[in-house]
Parts: C-alpha cells; structure tokens; sequence
C-alpha cells in the first residue's frame, strides 16, 4: 500500500513538474554562506548544543555542525539557525 | 517571519528552561504550535528562549506536563510598561488631567482689562466686547479675528476714536483712545461763517452774527456768508483785525446759521452692459481643523458643502500651554455660499443705472441733509460695451462753515 502510494507520487511529481520537497517532505535546507541555515520539513528536534544541531527527518537525520548555534526561530515547518556553520551532515536511520 | 512583527506592542518573555535535555521541551512546543525563538543553549541542562506573552500559559502548561523547571530572566514590550503603570495609576492619571487642566486653562480668556478710557466708556466696550465673544472664561481659539473686533467697535462707538486690543497670555489688555469734543468749549470763541463752496444762495437763517450775503446771490468758495463782527463800520474793515480792536463799537460774536444753496457738481461714470457680480447667499459652513506645522487634521464637520461657488475664510488660532505657543492650532475655515449673477443691460438701463451710481458716489462728499434737486446728462457715449456718462448735478446744501477769528494778541 505504502509502495503503492510513493510509486504514485513519483509519477504525480513528473507529470506535473512538482518540486520534490512539496510531495516527500524531504528537508529543504538553504544555507546563507557559514552565517543562517534554513531547514525546512523537520520533524523535530532531537539534540541542541551550541556545536551540534540534530534534526530528525521524515527518513533519517540532517545534523549540522559548528560554532555558536542559537536558533533564531523554531515553527512547526522551520528552524532558522545562527552561528558558523561548518558542516551539514545527512545520517540514515 | 510573522510571528516577530509587532513585539513591542505584544510583549514577550525571556526564560530559561531546566532540566535534563531541553530539546524535549523545546520539542514539545514545536508539537504545540508555539513559536519560540533566540534560543541559546547556556549548560548541557540550561537553555535560554523567547516566548510571546499570550504563549507564556502554554509553556507553563508544558513544563508541569514535563516536569522542567522554568525561570524568567527578562520582559519586553508595552504590555508589562501598561502594567507597572497600572500600579501608579492614581499618579499616571492625575498627572495627566492635571497637564490636561493646565492646557485647558491655558487657552482660557482671564481677564479682560480695559484701559484709558472713563468707566462709562468702559461699560460701553465691555458690552460690544461681549457681543463678539470676547469676555472671560471663554476658550481663545472660538474669538474671531481680533481686528475685526477692532474695527467694528471703533465704527460702532462713536465717541472712541481709536480702540487696540493686546493679547498678554491669557489677559486682553484693551487700550481705548476716547474723543475729546474740543468744540464745546470753544462755543463763544468769535468765527465767521464761509463758504465751502460756490453757490447760489437759496435760504438763510442766521442766528447770529450779521449775514453779509443775501438770498439769490451768488458766492464764491471762502466768501464770508455771515460775519462775526457786529457794530459800526464792520463792512469796511471785515479783513482788517487791527483796526477792528481800536473801535469800541464793535464786537466779535460767535456767528451762527445755515446758508442754504445751490450748488453744481458733475460726475462722470462708465456702466458696463453687462455685468457680473457676486453676493453672499447667507449659507456657510464651519470647519475646525487640529494644524500641525504643515499638516491639518479635521476634528469637526469633514465634508465640503455642496455649494457651487464659495468664498473661504480662514482663521489660525494657536493654542497655548502655560505662555508657550504650542506647535498645534485650530483652524477654522468658513465656507461662505456664493451666488454669481450675471447679467446684460440695455442702454437705457444702463443710463439709469449710471446715475444712481454717480448720486451715490455724490452723497458721499455731500451733507446727508443735502438734496439733490436735479440730475441731467450733459454727454453720452457708448464704446466697448460701456456706456459713458457726464452728469450734471444741482445740489441745495448747506454751505456755511465756521471760520475762527483770530484776534491779534
């Protein structure tokens, strides 16, 4: 069923040119040079330490390291992060 | 970044939460749906965070679902300035009536002070004073314009001659320059009677002195009517002072009388065929306006009448806190209803017209109690749409005028 239904949304995604993130809820994440990272499509947050973020994803988790983290705002659809970015990191379950 | 708009107006609290791993809680608010921001991590078990003021039973609600223990370290924005005012309510609010009573009673008239003229003149302008709205206890910006109040009561008290009104804060200080009737004193003083003008003389009464001219006669401008010296021998030495004294005869006599004559004028007048004039229709409409420097805002009556044509008025009044002048004014704008009337003439109209204009242009310079016996037009011409008139007026006035004589000392 669950096949069934990603198998369909694949197709619904190339017929109609749709972004992927909108359909899969895949982590969108825009960084502004080291400065901002947005992360969007979380599905929360698991570790927060002023080096190391851990979000978790719909399939497995995005963790960013560096120095100085403040998050700048945390809504439901995005966390805006602040401090040096040095890496993004995507870990699978 | 909505939810950041506005946050000194909604207020917001910053706090730190306690406990093992914060995340949790952090988490839990997400699930919540309440937006939490600049958060900082301060210990491996202490995080700092932003709050709204109207989410702050939320998080309390979460942290004794949890089991965090929660400290507030600071708060923003107007709510919590309203609040710690609400404890000095008592101060806040009387010490804004009391700016509000000074204000109000700094654009109060006081006093109106009178000056410089004797008590019954004093009355007298403090009623017309009254009739314009200038009296005590009454706002500063409802007086219309001080020269016009001014004006009108010079005009309308005849023995004033000249009225000024200071404004010193809120006291009117009026300054009144009363007439002095010279004439009464100089009643028995010796004079002559003149002629303004030259004349036919028509009537004579002479009360006294002796009448040097007789009806029918013809006079000239400065010919003496009526002497003021009586006795012997005054015919020949009328301009002669001197002598007048060594005679013992004679006397100098206050001459009085009207001489009654006729005299000439002409005028010339032009009377446009068509015309075009405007007259107020007595509709008008008041509108205030608070000014500030450059920009007005309306406080009473927004809408621009419906009229066709208007005439405007406007006033400026400051207003006053204590002696300063404040940057705010009340402008008062009057809309006055104009009615335009326009209209042609014949010729013949136009004639009539023209002699009416020149009688009235006429009485002007003449006695009131002169009358106009004649008018005739000596020339007539039309041109451009203009009718062009020379009239010929025969007036009976009275032409006497005193002449003092003076007698060498």
């Amino acid at each position: 069923m669950n096949k069934w239904q990603g198998r369909m949304k694949q197709w619904v995604v190339k017929q109609f040119n749709l972004p992927e993130d909108v359909l899969f809820e895949l982590p969108r994440i825009t960084t502004i040079g080291q400065l901002h990272a947005y992360i969007e499509n979380h599905k929360g947050l698991v570790t927060f330490t002023e080096k190391e973020i851990l979000l978790k994803m719909k399939k497995g988790y995005v963790r960013l390291r560096g120095e100085n983290f403040v998050l700048k705002t945390m809504l439901q659809e995005e966390i805006i992060v602040e401090g040096k970015i040095r890496e993004v990191q995507y870990l699978d379950e | 970044m909505k939810f950041k708009q506005g946050l000194f107006f909604k207020g917001y609290i910053t706090f730190y939460v306690e406990g093992k791993r914060p995340e949790i809680f952090l988490n839990k608010c997400l699930a919540e749906n309440i937006p939490i921001w600049d958060i900082r991590r301060i210990k491996s078990d202490k995080c700092e965070a932003k709050v709204h003021l109207k989410h702050l039973r939320d998080v309390k609600k979460i942290r004794r679902m949890l089991g965090y223990k929660i400290s507030f370290k600071d708060k923003f924005g107007l709510p919590f300035i309203l609040s710690k005012l609400k404890i000095k309510k008592p101060l806040v609010v009387g010490l804004f009536l009391s700016i509000l009573l000074v204000f109000i009673l700094s654009n109060i008239v006081w006093q109106v002070k009178i000056v410089g003229v004797s008590p019954e003149m004093e009355y007298k302008i403090e009623e017309r004073l009254d009739a314009y709205g200038l009296k005590k206890g009454i706002f500063k910006f409802s007086i219309g314009s001080i020269d016009d109040i001014e004006r009108n009561i010079t005009n309308e008290l005849k023995d004033v001659m000249w009225i000024g009104i200071e404004e010193k804060g809120t006291t009117y200080v009026v300054q009144g320059v009363e007439k002095t009737i010279a004439d009464k004193e100089q009643d028995n003083t010796p004079q002559h009677l003149v002629a303004r003008v030259e004349g036919n003389i028509v009537r004579m009464l002479v009360e006294t002195g002796a009448p040097q001219v007789s009806v029918d006669q013809f006079v000239n401008k400065g010919d003496i009517l009526v002497s003021g010296i009586i006795g012997q021998d005054q015919s020949d030495n009328e301009d002669d002072d001197d002598e007048k004294e060594q005679d013992g005869n004679q006397q100098y006599v206050h001459a009085e009388g009207t001489v009654i004559a006729e005299t000439w004028y002409t005028s010339e007048t032009t009377v446009p065929l068509t015309y075009q004039h405007e007259t107020l229709t007595g509709e008008q409409d008041n509108q205030y306006r608070l000014g500030i420097g450059n920009l007005s805002l309306p406080i009473w009556d927004i809408f621009a009448p419906d009229y066709s044509h208007t005439l405007v008025e406007k006033e400026e009044k400051p207003l006053y806190f204590l002696n300063m002048k404040l940057p705010f004014s009340i402008l008062k704008k009057t809309i006055h209803e104009k009615d335009i009337i326009k209209g042609e003439r014949t010729e013949k109209k136009a004639i009539q017209e023209g002699i009416e204009q020149a009688k009235r242009e006429l009485k002007k310079h003449i006695d009131f109690e002169a009358k106009i016996i004649e008018e005739r037009i000596l020339h007539q011409t039309l041109e451009n749409g203009k009718v062009k008139l020379n009239i010929y007026f025969r007036v009976q006035e009275n032409i006497a005028v005193p002449q003092p004589i003076y007698q060498g000392e």
